[in-house]
């Protein structure tokens, strides 16, 4: 199972020369300004990609109120064709990891992960490969 | 509308005669008027009859960006100003689910994307976050997102466990009521890279899965959960009346893959 198409892949990374000003306020009310690096979004045109789940981890977690949840985490990763991903899962053209806000445990939870990945911004000229 | 003899609508005197409730001001404009009523001044009379008060902010939908083990992106966006001017914009970020308990932080910008590196987390823990955006008319809210921290990597759980962790106390009494106890990390543990906070007296939670006895020296297995301290479960700390009963963390382990600390304790009685 795959998807194919045409997409885009944006990466966010700190800038290493630009600084904002970010004021953080407590609960309390209490506040403080930062200096904090510029959030740098890089946005990749890819063309016929062969984009593929490569990994899903299920954890499990509670909160201090007790509540129990269920995090799939996930990765996906873009390939020039079927080819290339099945001589080296690691040749990728980039990779992207997220986490599937829902979760349903009558259904594939892969058939899932791609459905969720087709919606997200970027990928949804994505079909079915 | 009053029309006067030669056919001309004296617009200016009566809009204003209808908004001040006099007749005096007869060469009032369209734009003082408005001007007057705290309102961007409209330039012509579809502009004055279509104008509406601004309204709060739309906001965009939220997606998280590169999650590690110590930190995520979180991005959203301000969709629509609502007619009024961003005066703030930014995030609500922590662990509790409800907004307000949890730390603001202010980014620059008015309409567009918007984004946060939320860095110094825990791994494996889970998060929540909203976005915000504030004009004349309001603040909007985003609702709330959830976010996990990637769990730590088993080389780096074994890594960390060269010094097999330590309690301090590693042993204490038992809570009279079975709801909740803690401990506090020894100084070897704090040194550990997964366990490593911003503080030194960090109170770990535990949650017993699979209490089957509670005769001293039975060993039971638990879960270990980033930074909260609870036991859960209807578990009872020995035999009723025995008195006494506490706790003992003897050693630890770490599973493969797993997503948490497995360790292994005893309850004397």
């Amino acid at each position: 199972m795959a998807l194919i198409g045409n997409c885009s892949n944006t990466k966010y990374t700190q800038s290493e020369t630009e600084t904002t000003t970010e004021t953080i306020t407590q609960p309390d009310g209490s506040s403080e300004e930062v200096e904090v690096p510029v959030i740098v979004a890089t946005k990749t045109d890819y063309t016929d990609v062969y984009l593929t789940v490569k990994q899903v981890e299920i954890m499990h977690s509670i909160d201090a109120s007790g509540t129990k949840r269920v995090h799939i985490l996930y990765h996906i990763a873009a390939y020039t064709n079927a080819a290339t991903r099945d001589a080296d899962q690691e040749d990728f053209l980039f990779w992207e990891n997220g986490q599937l806000p829902t979760y349903d445990h009558s259904k594939n939870l892969y058939e899932q992960l791609y459905d969720y990945v087709k919606t997200k911004e970027g990928y949804t000229n994505l079909i079915n490969g | 509308m009053a029309v006067t003899g030669s056919g001309e609508i004296k617009l200016i005197g009566d809009v204003n005669n209808e908004i001040n409730g006099n007749t005096t001001d007869t060469n009032v404009s369209l734009t003082t008027l408005s001007t007057g009523a705290g309102k961007d001044a409209p330039h012509g009379l579809t502009e004055f009859y279509g104008y509406v008060d601004a309204v709060a902010p739309s906001m965009g939908s939220n997606s998280t960006h590169t999650i590690g083990e110590t930190y995520f992106y979180s991005v959203s966006s301000v969709s629509s100003d609502g007619g009024g001017t961003i005066t703030e914009r930014g995030f609500y970020f922590g662990t509790s689910t409800n907004r307000a308990s949890n730390t603001k932080y202010t980014v620059s910008g008015t309409t567009g994307s918007m984004s946060r590196a939320n860095t110094g987390l825990s791994a494996g823990t889970t998060y929540y976050w909203w976005a915000y955006a504030t004009n004349s008319a309001g603040t909007t809210y985003t609702s709330m997102y959830t976010q996990a921290t990637n769990s730590p990597s088993a080389s780096g759980l074994f890594s960390n466990m060269s010094t097999w962790g330590s309690w301090s106390p590693a042993s204490g009494s038992a809570p009279s009521n079975c709801a909740s106890a803690s401990l506090t990390w020894g100084a070897s543990m704090t040194a550990g890279g997964y366990w490593k906070t911003n503080s030194t007296t960090v109170t770990a939670s535990w949650w017993l899965t699979s209490q089957t006895g509670n005769t001293c020296n039975t060993p039971s297995y638990g879960a270990m959960y980033g930074t909260t301290v609870s036991i859960y479960g209807n578990w009872t700390w020995g035999p009723s009346g025995s008195g006494g009963c506490g706790y003992r963390i003897e050693s630890w382990a770490a599973s493969g893959y797993a997503t948490y600390h497995i360790y292994r304790s005893t309850i004397c009685c």
